[in-house]
């Protein structure tokens, strides 16, 4: 969770700055090394989550993640599958979050909220993201 | 392996009119009297895996061509989008199921229910056909869950019992989930309509 990138070229004074940085991060609140200092180029790594869709189920159906992190639906189905907001949320139903995803075939998303989503081509299959607290982590 | 191939369209002659409801009931009626006939005469009549994958293609066939109809005869959004995922689901399911018992070189050989499921499919047919609107609609996705009820039914306690291949049965569990979900998509529309 404490991983630093610098946006520059790699080379040994890079380097050494995201040791110094990675240590100065380190000895701050945890609450501090999750806000992003753009004023330094340093952030932390995104944390990518991965939903497996198979036996026309998204495996897990309930997945907790942190805002900013990313969420990977690979289809491992015989059958074509998609991501949309579910019919049941009041706010953006029907939205696709993924386009129509063939067998093999993966797609990246960025968390901002906590969905509630299904299938675009087959309404039964049912997942859902819940937002969890910073605590937790 | 000339006995079946991806030629999804219907081959079979249309030639019995009957009315929607009667229909149904016979087919229900037709899968349950096989399947009675079959389990109490293991001698001839044993379901082979020569049998199940004839059963296997002529019933995703059989789907992919009303879900054809469908799109030619229905102006119903939900309804064409289901009949879209049936043609592109059931011929995910038969071109695995024919690859498969092709490695296995299990060559489909029909038996009684493989007529019964292709008569019974020839009058849905020719039922559709005569129908337009929303009569058309209601009988197609009436007779679409009613068939999936039937087909899922089949596979649990006929063909998985049944089948002596590892793989094959291990096939059939694996498109289960497919049925399922198409039962559970058409029983929504079926609530709308
Ligand atoms: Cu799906």
């Amino acid at each position: 969770m404490n991983f630093i990138r610098l946006n520059h070229n790699p080379s040994a004074l890079s380097r050494g700055i995201t040791f110094i940085l990675y240590f100065a991060f380190l000895s701050t609140s945890l609450a501090a090394t999750r806000v992003q200092n753009s004023a330094l180029q340093v952030k932390q790594k995104t944390v990518i989550h991965q939903v497996n869709i198979v036996g026309f189920k998204f495996v897990p159906e309930r997945l907790e993640v942190a805002v900013g992190d990313r969420v990977t639906w690979t289809n491992n189905d015989i059958a074509p599958h998609s991501v949309i907001i579910s019919q049941s949320n009041t706010a953006k139903k029907g939205k696709e979050i993924t386009p129509r995803l063939e067998p093999k075939q993966s797609f990246s998303f960025q968390v901002t909220d906590g969905i509630n989503y299904q299938c675009g081509i087959h309404p039964s299959m049912q997942g859902k993201i819940i937002i969890q607290s910073v605590d937790k982590r | 392996m000339q006995t079946f191939n991806n030629n999804r369209s219907n081959r079979l002659p249309k030639i019995l009119t009957q009315s929607s409801k009667s229909l149904l009931i016979g087919m229900m009626l037709a899968l349950v009297s096989v399947s009675a006939c079959t389990s109490a005469n293991t001698n001839s009549k044993a379901m082979t895996d020569a049998n199940i994958a004839a059963i296997v293609v002529g019933a995703n066939n059989i789907d992919i061509s009303a879900g054809k109809i469908a799109l030619k005869r229905s102006k119903n959004a939900q309804v064409r989008q289901f009949a879209q995922t049936m043609i592109t689901d059931h011929t995910s399911v038969l071109e695995a199921a024919v690859a498969l018992v092709t490695k296995l070189g299990v060559t489909p050989v029909n038996n009684d229910l493989v007529a019964t499921l292709a008569a019974q499919s020839q009058q849905h047919e020719q039922h559709l056909n005569a129908l337009s609107g929303k009569a058309f609609d209601k009988a197609y996705i009436d007779h679409e869950v009613a068939y999936h009820q039937a087909v899922i039914g089949v596979i649990e306690k006929q063909l998985i019992p049944s089948a002596k291949n590892a793989e094959l049965k291990a096939m059939l569990v694996s498109v289960l989930p497919a049925f399922r979900a198409h039962l559970d998509h058409c029983k929504m529309i079926q609530s709308k309509i």
